[in-house]
């Protein structure tokens, strides 16, 4: 489904039609085909046509891009008498733009380098780090034998220990630092800055490796301040993460107008390290949901007595003996460690009943509302919303989940790799051999990711056939994502038995696993840009 | 056990008894080195003139390369003491340097008295008074500075109460 002019029930028709002809794919294709399973991660999961374009980042690039690119350009036109240095510290100083700093220069030379507190040409920076006897120190009051001290051109000395806390504690500015002594104006350069902390930090006065300019913890410090004070640049909200984000353009939307139809214009971006997330709400990745619904959502979720709502949504009775079991990752496949009856941890019924109609414990069923009809109408629209909140919640712990396998996963392979390279009936063996793993793995996450905010999506969708193509795509999703969270949950739980087992279990699933996160990242989109097109038409709309 | 700013204070402290600034002293309680108890007395020619104003310092492990923060314990009307006693003061802050000690601390609050900054009012009353109305803020001032000379009595009956409660 591709044309936005397509008649309704081609809509229909075409949808189904393209999940069956990959349903054969997935099932016939046997061939192993590695290199399309490093295609799916990288794809940006969001309606084909997307406004949005944006700038991965990562400091050390950003430093050399925005910063140190001008610095190179500076050097080669040699200010007379400026040493790198100078230079460095004059553009940190005009807030790294060259041509104040060349205009300045050869406007008035001596204002500048006062400005910027360097010494005035000709003097010469005459800054030492070096080993002293006999010193007392009037910061710290310690009297050393012998210690680092460091001084700039104004002879105000002081030891290292104190410069490094007192360098420390400027950091967090971002700016230029100047001598400690409070009226002394001259400016210590970076270079300086990352020696005195190697020397201090690593208790040696030898600096093995002198780390790259890009690095430096000034400059560092300086583009955090600067990503935090531009509006155009985000964090990414990924736990840990580093990278950061420039949007360059996005189709403008208000906010204040809710009803807006169009989801491809949901500025969703990437950082440097593949996480996805929404640039407008600094939320992960929500598609097929707009900005709006997701806030609608989370508060509401707040709002509910977060006990009731952890109890019902977290645990579930074992249907036989009643013992509480909190779900932490796998598949809904459950075994009750205490009585080991089996059964669906969405429906909590028989899994031996589960054969074929799998997943139709996914669906709402509008039947079961006309025997709630006769409880009261509240009761109704909270189990409504305990029942959307209960799969978003099961998704987003199983996420957890994932990322607890995916850390595993790199042992596994690891062991493969090991056991493969004993055996000498292997000729070549490369890491990108055993890369399909984590590769899966995201694609399984970001599989469960979209899932997760389809409930959030139905819960506010009004009825109407339409909703259930989205729900029949979503069952599709759903099945595929259980399969492969099946099997690495096999996968994990025999990684501890030993080589000979993992290396056989991988071996027999290797296709299977391939072509399910293809399936997944496939299935993903559909659903997405069904949700695009839908609601675009006015065929899907929201109750709000 | 001696640390960095325990030792920076007892040198803090031996300076503060050899050469004082004149109109401030300022001393560690007996049993704490990180507390101190604080006098700065009115500069003369200015309505604090002779006001014996009480300040606590309270420093932690980090002093020098962290300022300690700073509370008078007089009542003070000033543009820049806040009702609670705490005080806006640059070098308390942002412009803190490790250089600064107990004795630089003492001297620029003490030349703060006479010369607000009506910029970053902490007391707004104070600091109109100052620009519009300064007998009226004049007169404020020196109720506080008689009030300053009450507080040993007040004091007393504090530490009375403590007794008590003990």
């Amino acid at each position: 489904m591709s044309d936005s002019d397509d008649h309704d029930e081609d809509h229909e028709y075409q949808s189904f039609e393209f999940e069956s002809d990959y349903e054969d794919e997935y099932f016939d294709n046997q061939s192993e085909n590695s290199s399309s399973s490093t295609r799916s991660h990288n794809e940006r999961v969001s309606p084909s046509k997307t406004s949005t374009s944006f700038n991965e980042w990562t400091l050390p690039k950003f430093i050399l891009t925005v910063f140190l690119d001008k610095y190179q350009k500076l050097k080669d036109s040699k200010l007379g008498g400026c040493t790198d240095d100078d230079l460095l510290i004059l553009l940190h100083y005009k807030r790294w733009q060259a041509d104040e700093v060349i205009n300045d220069f050869f406007d008035n030379p001596k204002k500048l380098f006062e400005q910027a507190g360097l010494p005035v040409p000709p003097q010469k920076s005459a800054n030492h780090l070096k080993s002293t006897t006999s010193f007392d120190c009037s910061v710290c009051c310690e009297s050393y034998k012998q210690v680092m001290v460091y001084e700039l051109s104004c002879s105000h000395r002081y030891c290292l220990f104190c410069y490094h806390h007192y360098i420390y504690n400027e950091l967090s500015t971002g700016k230029l630092i100047h001598c400690i002594q409070p009226d002394c104006a001259l400016t210590i350069p970076h270079g300086d800055i990352d020696k005195i902390f190697d020397i201090v930090e690593h208790d040696s006065s030898i600096i093995k490796i002198t780390k790259p300019l890009n690095e430096n913890r000034l400059l560092v410090a300086s583009a955090k301040i600067f990503v935090d004070s531009q509006s155009t640049y985000k964090w990414c909200p990924a736990p840990d993460c580093k990278g950061f984000t420039e949007l360059v353009s996005s189709a403008t939307f208000d906010e204040a107008t809710l009803d807006y139809k169009d989801i491809s214009i949901i500025p969703i971006v990437r950082c440097a390290e593949s996480h996805e997330f929404c640039f407008s709400c600094n939320y992960e990745n929500h598609l097929p949901c707009p900005c709006w619904v997701v806030k609608k959502w989370i508060k509401k979720c707040q709002d509910d007595s977060e006990t009731i709502n952890w109890i019902d949504a977290n645990t579930s009775a074992c249907p036989n003996c009643l013992s509480s079991i909190e779900k932490n990752g796998g598949c809904n496949h459950m075994t009750c460690k205490k009585c080991h009856h089996e059964f669906c941890w969405v429906c909590l019924g028989n899994w031996s009943e589960h054969n074929n109609s799998y997943y139709k414990c996914n669906k709402f069923e509008q039947d079961m509302s006309e025997i709630e009809m006769k409880k009261s109408k509240s009761r109704l629209t909270l189990q409504r919303y305990l029942h959307f909140y209960k799969r978003f919640t099961i998704h987003e712990s199983s996420m957890q989940g994932d990322l607890k396998v995916l850390k595993q996963i790199n042992n596994v392979a690891v062991m493969y790799l090991e056991s493969r390279r004993k055996d000498s009936s292997v000729t070549s063996l490369a890491w990108s051999d055993i890369q399909f793993l984590p590769d899966a793995i995201r694609a399984l996450s970001n599989g469960r990711k979209t899932l997760k905010w389809t409930y959030c999506f139905a819960y506010y969708l009004m009825d109407s056939n339409f909703q259930e193509i989205f729900e029949s795509n979503q069952d599709y999703l759903n099945r595929t994502v259980e399969d492969l969270s099946e099997i690495f949950e096999k996968i994990t739980t025999t990684s501890t038995k030993g080589d000979s087992d993992i290396v056989k279990l991988i071996m027999k699933n290797k296709t299977k696993i391939i072509n399910l996160s293809n399936t997944i990242s496939l299935r993903q989109k559909t659903l997405i840009d069904g949700a695009y097109h839908n609601l675009k038409e006015g065929l899907m709309k929201f109750d709000a | 056990m001696s640390t960095p700013a325990k030792r920076r204070l007892m040198r803090d402290f031996k300076r503060m008894q050899q050469d004082a600034p004149s109109g401030v002293s300022a001393s560690p309680l007996p049993d704490n080195v990180m507390s101190w108890n604080a006098v700065i007395i009115g500069p003369a020619d200015t309505p604090f003139e002779d006001g014996t104003f009480r300040l606590i310092l309270q420093f932690d492990e980090q002093y020098p390369n962290k300022p300690p923060t700073v509370k008078f314990i007089s009542e003070m009307f000033h543009p820049n003491v806040y009702a609670s006693g705490e005080l806006c003061l640059d070098i308390l802050q942002n412009r803190w340097s490790p250089t600064y000690d107990v004795s630089s601390i003492l001297t620029s609050i003490q030349s703060l008295l006479n010369d607000p900054n009506i910029l970053s009012p902490a007391n707004v009353e104070a600091a109109n008074l100052y620009k519009d109305h300064r007998s009226q803020y004049v007169k404020r001032v020196r109720e506080t500075v008689e009030n300053s000379w009450n507080e040993d009595d007040l004091d007393d009956d504090l530490d009375d109460d403590d007794i008590d409660e003990d």
